[in-house]
């Protein structure tokens, strides 16, 4: 493992919103029996919630469009879903239904919709993603509770917060510092307001050079010189929470946003990721979830405890539930599954193996290793049978619709728009140097059109 | 100062404008179906209050249902429409036949002595028109059912139980067993819950 990290150029992070592990990976079980995922196994009985004497079974959401409304996952809803029973201390994951009403009053449909689950069919680049590299079935938020809480943890190993309201954070600890102190390069790409806004110690970072529109990832990881390139690249996908302004759209897959938006920021991410073949060979991307975001997942978390740093403090007694974690790079195993324990620390310990080998990340991210939490390190691998060229990802046209049917994604029809390209194109041919500066995700586009990423 | 405040104030407002103004374009939806369970024949009645132009959208199509293979659901979806904006209800109506099984499934939440009781309350707003049939259980050991005034005892899970025939199907049920020697040893092996079977129909009038 020692030989993979010396090995490792380039780590990139992306981590999107709100979204359990069944809801979206427990199909890879249910489609493929032979599968070594945890997912859905049949009978599917066996993952009914309760509410009200009465069941829910897990369903399989019919289209991908905008869901009618958030699904609860504060820190209290969040004990709701996970039900510990009182008398055996078992958490049942039985709540999930409970917790809904709960928040949006009585559930009238036998579809309810925290109990839904998506098919590869409809998230073709996530599936693409697991079946082409490894898939982590044991991956937990590190704290049962909202967002604001485990981003911090992810980029910190600590949190003085347990929920999420309004409020700017501090970042104890935070990987920006982390990665200062230790001369390495970074850099976060960001479709929109990023997510970091919410750390005032941030701001400099944020306001800086090293803060980069999102449109600048192709060109840059094309055309950038190795001396320049960062290290760690952190991908902030445009968040459904954050201010926008006309008419971009959220990506981050924070619900009740459809899919299809998320699944098109990943593409072209992954595009971008495998651009430069040569610095392909040395990367380890990390797909990853904040938190399950009130989804329903079958597996009880561990009762690995966390105390807050804040003042006053407040203690959990376990993870939170399941999040996707998909591991892409070269140095894993087509179609591998990670059983291993992890949290988002294990990313954190991770980066301290492959540039500080020498050094932990934090005495708080070493206290969760001991608790038994691994790193990301521990399923790469040199041995693994893929391809130095990269697999392509789908390119088909990701079809989001409204409830009417209405779609989002159509190809260009009308003269107007055939101009646009047209435009587009010639301005790409005449002006290339000032196009990269104005325009970057014009190239991204361009090559997409002449099948150059397929 | 004071044209400062006046300017504060006129930005305040102006924005709470544009916050209202923003909120009153969206669309609005109030949409009920009811009952929510019914059986061939019955009718349904829907009831809408919206602001925007409405949408109502039917499908009717089988979903898995436990105990059963499936069910069959009426589906209506209201979509409403103001400007561009489009917000929708999707509101499941279950069709059931005239006799059909269905679960009480109660969560392990107390202990008398060697006793483990689940107990906890089906459903009045959806389950009101419903009575009991029979009951049979779903456990492998022996069950004590108190429901409406009534016990009944469950030893073998293949000899359904008439004793809370025509009870209404709704409202407070518990269920007992006794503990074995291991779980009351150790209580990290108490089941999570407790089910039976019911076997149901429309309430006899």
């Amino acid at each position: 493992m020692d030989n993979v990290n010396e090995k490792i150029k380039t780590v990139v992070l992306v981590m999107m919103e709100n979204r359990s592990f069944d809801h979206m990976l427990g199909h890879l079980k249910l489609e493929d029996p032979q599968s070594d995922v945890d997912g859905f196994t049949p009978p599917l009985e066996k993952y009914d919630n309760i509410y009200n004497g009465t069941n829910y079974p897990i369903y399989n959401l019919p289209h991908d469009i905008e869901l009618e409304n958030d699904v609860p996952h504060e820190y209290n809803y969040v004990a709701t879903q996970l039900e510990q029973n009182k008398l055996n201390g078992n958490y049942t994951m039985k709540g999930f239904v409970e917790a809904y009403a709960a928040a949006t009053g009585p559930v009238v449909n036998p579809e309810c919709i925290p109990m839904g689950y998506f098919t590869s069919e409809q998230m073709p680049v996530t599936h693409f993603l697991a079946k082409n590299f490894c898939v982590c079935d044991n991956w937990f938020s590190p704290l049962p509770t909202s967002t604001q809480p485990n981003r911090t943890m992810a980029f910190s190993g600590n949190s003085s917060i347990y929920k999420t309201e309004i409020q700017l954070i501090p970042l104890p600890g935070n990987i920006f510092n982390w990665m200062n102190k230790n001369s390495i390069k970074w850099r976060v790409y960001h479709d929109g307001l990023p997510f970091f806004t919410l750390y005032p110690e941030l701001w400099p970072y944020l306001l800086s050079d090293q803060f980069r529109r999102y449109e600048y990832l192709y060109t840059d990881m094309v055309q950038e010189t190795n001396e320049n390139k960062p290290q760690v690249i952190i991908i902030e996908p445009c968040y459904e929470d954050a201010p926008h302004l006309g008419s971009k759209h959220p990506n981050d897959n924070h619900s009740p946003l459809a899919i299809g938006w998320g699944e098109d920021s990943l593409r072209r991410t992954y595009q971008s990721i495998i651009a430069n073949k040569q610095q392909w060979e040395n990367t380890v991307m990390i797909m990853y979830y904040d938190e399950h975001g009130g989804f329903y997942d079958h597996v009880a978390p561990p009762k690995i405890p966390y105390k807050t740093i804040g003042k006053p403090s407040f203690s959990f007694e376990s993870m939170g539930p399941r999040i996707p974690g998909i591991v892409i790079s070269p140095f894993v195993k087509t179609g591998s599954v990670c059983h291993e324990l992890l949290d988002h620390t294990s990313v954190l310990q991770f980066l301290a193996e492959v540039f500080t080998p020498k050094k932990k990340y934090s005495s708080a991210v070493e206290q969760r290793r001991k608790a038994g939490i691994k790193s990301i390190g521990d399923m790469l691998t040199d041995k693994n049978d893929i391809d130095i060229m990269p697999p392509v990802a789908p390119t088909n046209l990701i079809n989001v619709e409204t409830a009417l049917g209405k779609s989002f994604a159509v190809s260009p029809q009308s003269d107007m728009q055939k101009s646009f390209e047209l435009a587009a194109l010639q301005l790409i041919k005449n002006k290339p140097a000032e196009v990269a500066i104005k325009f970057p995700e014009l190239f991204q586009w361009k090559d997409s059109k002449n099948n150059i990423l397929t | 100062m004071l044209k400062n405040n006046w300017t504060l104030n006129t930005d305040l407002i102006l924005f709470l404008v544009f916050i209202s103004f923003f909120y009153s374009c969206a669309p609005k939806i109030n949409f009920t179906a009811s009952p929510a369970i019914i059986t061939k024949g019955d009718s349904v009645l829907l009831n809408w209050k919206v602001k925007g132009k409405p949408t109502l959208m039917f499908d009717q199509r089988k979903i898995s249902h436990p105990p059963n293979d499936s069910m069959e659901i009426l589906e209506f979806t209201l979509s409403v429409q103001r400007g561009k904006k489009e917000k929708y209800i999707k509101r499941q109506v279950s069709i059931l036949p005239k006799e059909s099984t269905d679960e009480v499934v109660l969560i392990t939440n107390d202990i008398k002595g060697d006793t483990l009781i689940a107990s906890g309350i089906k459903d009045s707003s959806l389950w009101a028109d419903f009575e009991v049939i029979s009951i049979s259980s779903l456990s492998k050991r022996p069950l004590i059912i108190l429901h409406a005034g009534r016990e009944s005892e469950l030893r073998d899970s293949e000899i359904p139980s008439n004793l809370l025939e025509g009870t209404h199907y709704a409202g407070s049920w518990k269920i007992m067993t006794l503990l074995s020697e291991a779980e009351k040893k150790d209580h990290s092996i108490i089941p999570d819950q407790l089910e039976i079977k019911v076997l149901i129909c429309p309430l006899k009038k």
